[in-house]
């Protein structure tokens, strides 16, 4: 511990006592992660509470009054006398239920220019549920449509981009736990069902180096903890799914279980149809959230959560697709005592898909997993009101089968697995939040991170040109590579006056294990790899610099924010890469360098009976391979120069509001034929430049009608109109060149468009 | 995997909002590449090279031929002919081809000399077709699926292609391009599917399975990539790129000997 000397003892030995305990919703108990504890009488002194509603203050003997804050709740005050160490558990009300969301109180709106990680973005679960949707109400669906510095993978996509990094660096965690593929129905919905969720931050940049695994962002999403308070049922019914959520107490005070499910059901009227063939087709997707929490004494929480989702396609016994992701996760909250918090982790992740032809003696199947076991150990240290610290370990174990081959006697094809691939990545870290001044908020620390690919498996080597130079069979646990890094992280708040901050930031990041796809958007099919002899771990050096500013008593919320990223050992093809079942896959791969810089505007208003935000972002994003453009830097898939999105509601009265969004971007970088010629009669493409062209501007209008129904303290119903893309804009999908099927000499660009004027209604209850 | 693509494209074209229409896209203007195509296939045929300058994407006309090159082919037992011009890019001559020999092409052109080669194997002869009757599926109508039968030679890597003709018309639109490996068969006795088409009944098929070496293989697999589908964003392949010719000086094209076997089958 020789670091403490850097967190400024103070000289003088004034007798000093600690306030903590847990903040929590007051109607169902749940815990306020990131609500705000302020000592109105010192100012610029506070705590956030911690992932697990958690907080602890140490402060001077003497009386205090404690501001509790949170988004979306009332504020409240508490007085105390701290002459000996306190425990003190706070309830929030929500602000719906005080005033209603259309009454302007400035003192309801946390104020986040003190807060040194700039670049994280919190989602409002409770305001997006106003916003348009597409189809189905989608928690992340807000992040990446409306916010123009996460730019989506595709329309109505679920992976997403941020500030240049690719679809896999994105680390999205559930509970800790990884989700490889967030996608549902090929692509258009994510895998989070709202009903079960209580908190999503994606942090763009300035992490603390308690997040690692990936080089762009940490999406972390956080499970209810279920009504502690009574037992709660609350669900909806859509186009596609119907959700149905049911929590309670365990034992009162003591613990509490939430059991949050979802399902399409489409498939249910298929198998009315008196078609055979449409009534055996299986069309479906379902995911399961289920979480229990039980306190044991006063020093020791214990939680459990899982998650099950899964899609299922199939035509009779034809053709099958399946895929699905399940993680679970054991957590022990222990207090050691009111200053020194533990969290220790155990985690499971799966994720696979099955696809097969045919059945009995004719089957042809693959199946691939990715599969990670995962502990991890935090300990929260609130050293004094002016230093928080975090230390860390934790250790994964990756499984990644390619593909495990399955095919019937008829087939003549030999079952075979692709090998298997085991690789160990681990972490250790060091970071404090250091209140340096009344102005100046400081989070700093380091990441060591190490990944170790080891056997059983082959090492393969291979030459410039791709081709196998040898290989070598390695035994169990046996090293392939190793790699390590150090991950610096740094960020800063630096208070000018009571309205206005400037923020920055850098991080570095390391990435042990990359996704390959053989599209644009992702895919079940999409295929993750680790590093290895050949594959080096990606890193990113990012710098981000804010300016943030609020007007009105914070009722505006204005930034400008800079940012700087340098990528190493970003990956991609060889003309002609197969990724799927090729043990040689690597020697097929190219690794190059990236680089995005952009800027990003917004301008948010919270509060009042009009709410909404103006965003705008300009960026440039570029790869650059020896093998690819004749070296030189070229645009990547998702540099989109310019991105503007504007949301608004309008809350008509108590009852109503209205919502609109209009969104623009640039068109995405493409590569596009410049000639042709014939080979076996065949038209063939002649490409001469990667992602020289562009995709049409896209551009879309969103609305949306919310009509809370009815509203009592035992009932309350409400209902989602939306219509997407309401003006009917045809936005290229994609632009495809062929020959025409009148007259084949004659070639043309054929555009794809999806999802012109789609409607939706939403029915959601809550008793 | 070809055929999950479809199954996507399927999803997304029935199941969804989508629409497709002609659009105009302004196409940069870049010099001309030569495209070389040389298929030479065993016994005695007569060899024909096609030389083409590729020529603007939407123009609406074939790309030209290109004359007035010196066209060279020889074996690694030493003997060697010229192939004789006959206009409009393209050159013959009658050549008896030798399975087991490695054959190289030299086409001399504008001081350019391009040269690529090529081992011709032995032939793998088709057993066997095999129609069998699938139900309507979802949004695939029924019909026949037609299943190659063959014995794939033990240990070694082998490549084929399938060409299949329809009521004596060659199918020849992009998923009709079908090459693959014995990664997961060497050895065996196969029943592979001609994956990409439903026949109906009284239908005459003819499959052609050629059996060629590993550039072949790379190339026209790169080829299938770009050619075979157009309903992901980026065109079905990982890199938008060219194929992976086997000549040398950025030609365009391949030069592939190969070994074939035809069967025919009337589908009831």
């Amino acid at each position: 511990m020789i670091c403490l000397t850097f967190f400024g003892f103070n000289g003088y030995t004034q007798e000093k006592f600690t306030v903590s305990g847990h903040v929590t919703d007051n109607a169902n108990g749940e815990d306020l992660i990131g609500a705000q504890v302020r000592v109105a009488e010192l100012e610029g002194v506070g705590v956030v509470v911690n992932e697990y509603g958690f907080y602890s203050l140490t402060l001077e003997k003497g009386d205090y009054t404690l501001v509790f804050r949170s988004i979306g709740y009332a504020a409240l005050n508490e007085k105390i006398s701290l002459n000996q160490d306190l425990s003190l558990d706070i309830k929030l009300t929500s602000e719906d239920d005080v005033l209603g969301p259309m009454v302007v109180k400035g003192d309801t709106v946390v104020n986040t220019l003190d807060d040194a990680d700039g670049s994280k973005l919190t989602v409002d679960l409770g305001k997006i549920k106003e916003l348009p949707v597409l189809i189905e109400p989608d928690p992340i669906y807000a992040l990446t449509q409306y916010e123009t510095s996460i730019k989506s993978a595709g329309e109505g996509n679920a992976g997403f981009y941020v500030r240049g990094g690719g679809l896999d660096q994105n680390l999205i965690l559930l509970d800790e736990a990884p989700v490889y593929n967030p996608s549902h129905l090929l692509g258009f919905f994510s895998v989070f069902n709202s009903d079960a969720l209580k908190d999503v931050d994606l942090y763009k940049g300035g992490m603390l180096p308690e997040y690692g695994g990936r080089t762009s962002s940490v999406m972390d999403i956080r499970m209810k903890d279920g009504n502690k308070e009574k037992l709660g049922v609350s669900g909806g019914i859509g186009l596609v799914s119907s959700r149905l959520t049911v929590e309670a107490p365990i034992k009162k005070g003591k613990g509490s279980f939430i059991v949050s499910g979802r399902r399409s059901l489409v498939d249910l009227f298929l198998g009315l149809s008196p078609d055979e063939t449409i009534s055996q087709s299986k069309l479906f997707f379902y995911d399961l959230n289920l979480k229990a929490n039980y306190t044991l004494g006063k020093k020791d929480r214990i939680y459990l959560s899982g998650y099950f989702g899964r899609d299922n396609f199939g035509f009779g016994s034809t053709f099958g697709l399946t895929w699905g992701n399940a993680t679970g996760t054991i957590r022990w909250n222990h207090l050691f005592n009111n200053r020194l918090f533990s969290n220790t982790s155990f985690i499971y992740s799966n994720y696979d898909y099955k696809f097969s032809f045919g059945e009995d003696e004719d089957k042809v199947g693959l199946e691939s997993v990715i599969r990670d076991w995962n502990f991890k150990q935090d300990y929260s240290y609130y050293l004094n009101n002016e230093n928080s610290m975090k230390i860390g370990y934790n250790v994964i174990h990756h499984t990644i089968e390619p593909g495990n081959l399955e095919a019937g006697e008829n087939t003549g094809i030999i079952a075979q697995d692709a090998i298997k691939k085991y690789s160990l990545e681990g972490a250790v870290y060091i970071q404090n939040e250091q209140k340096v001044s009344n102005r100046l908020n400081l989070g700093y620390g380091l990441r060591y991170s190490f990944f170790n690919y080891m056997g059983d498996g082959v090492k393969y080597e291979f030459d410039e040109t791709g081709e196998m130079t040898s290989e070598q069979e390695v035994g169990a646990w046996e090293t392939i590579q190793f790699y390590h890094g150090l991950e610096p992280r740094f960020s800063s708040s630096y208070r000018l006056n009571p309205s206005s901050s400037v923020k920055l930031a850098y991080n570095r990041n390391y990435q042990y294990l990359h996704l390959l796809t053989n599209a644009t958007t992702s895919s079940p099919t999409d295929v993750w790899i680790n590093s290895s002899n050949n594959v080096k771990p990606q890193i990113a050096d990012q710098i981000a610099l804010g300016y943030f500013k609020n007007f009105k008593n914070n009722m505006y919320q204005t930034s400008v924010e800079a940012y700087y990223k340098d990528m190493q050992n970003v990956i991609d093809y060889r003309t002609g890469a197969d990724i799927f079942l090729n043990n040689e896959l690597e020697g097929d791969l190219v690794y190059g360098d990236g680089r995005a810089y952009g800027l990003e505007l917004s301008v948010k208003k919270t509060q009042g009976k009009f709410t909404g935000s103006l965003s705008y972002t300009i960026s440039k994003t570029e790869r650059q391979f020896d093998e690819i453009n004749d070296k030189q830097w070229f645009s990547a898939r998702q540099d989109r120069t310019h991105d503007l999105s504007a949301v608004g509601t309008f809350h008509v009265n108590k009852k109503v509001s209205i919502s609109a969004a209009w969104i623009y971007y640039t068109g995405d970088a493409v590569t596009f034929p410049t000639g042709k010629y014939l080979i076996d009669g065949q038209v063939v493409p002649y490409y001469t430049e990667r992602n020289g062209y562009r995709m049409p501007d896209y551009h879309r209008l969103d609305l949306a009608v919310n009509w809370k129904r009815k509203k009592t303290e035992k009932f309350e119903s409400s209902w989602n109109f939306s219509l997407y893309n309401a003006y009917g804009r045809e936005n290229a999908y994609s632009i495809s060149f062929r020959p025409s099927e009148d007259n084949p000499i004659q070639t043309e660009a054929v555009q794809l468009s999806l999802f012109r004027w789609v409607p939706s209604v939403t029915y959601n209850f809550k008793f | 995997m070809k055929l999950v693509y479809i199954f996507f494209g399927a999803v997304l074209m029935t199941s969804l909002w989508s629409c497709e229409k002609v659009i105009q896209v302004e196409l940069n203007e870049e010099d001309s590449q030569l495209a070389i195509e040389a298929p030479l296939y065993a016994g005695t045929n007569t060899f024909r090279v096609t030389l083409t300058a590729t020529n603007s994407y939407f123009e609406a006309s074939l790309p030209n031929g290109v004359n007035g090159a010196a066209i060279t082919l020889s074996d690694d037992q030493g003997s060697s002919q010229m192939l004789t011009a006959v206009g409009n890019g393209q050159y013959e001559a009658i050549v008896t081809a030798v399975p087991g020999r490695v054959y190289d092409l030299q086409v001399v052109l504008a001081g350019v000399t391009y040269t690529a080669q090529s081992r011709l194997l032995d032939v793998v002869t088709l057993d066997q077709l095999e129609a069998e009757y699938q139900p309507a599926t979802g949004p695939i109508p029924e019909g026949y699926f037609l299943y190659n039968r063959f014995n794939d030679p033990a240990n070694e890597e082998n490549f084929y292609r399938f060409k299949h003709w329809v009521n004596d018309t060659l199918q020849n639109e992009g998923l009709d391009l079908i090459v693959f490996d014995d990664a997961f068969f060497d050895g065996n006795y196969v029943r592979l599917p001609l994956a990409n088409q439903f026949f109906d009944l009284g239908d005459t098929v003819q499959v052609e399975m050629i059996h060629f070496d590993k550039p072949a293989y790379e190339f026209f697999n790169s080829m299938a990539d770009i050619v075979s589908n157009d309903q992901s964003p980026n065109g079905g392949s990982a890199a938008p790129g060219n194929p992976i010719s086997n000549w040398n000086n950025n030609a365009l094209g391949y030069f592939v000997a190969m070994s074939s076997d035809t069967l025919e089958v009337v589908i009831q």
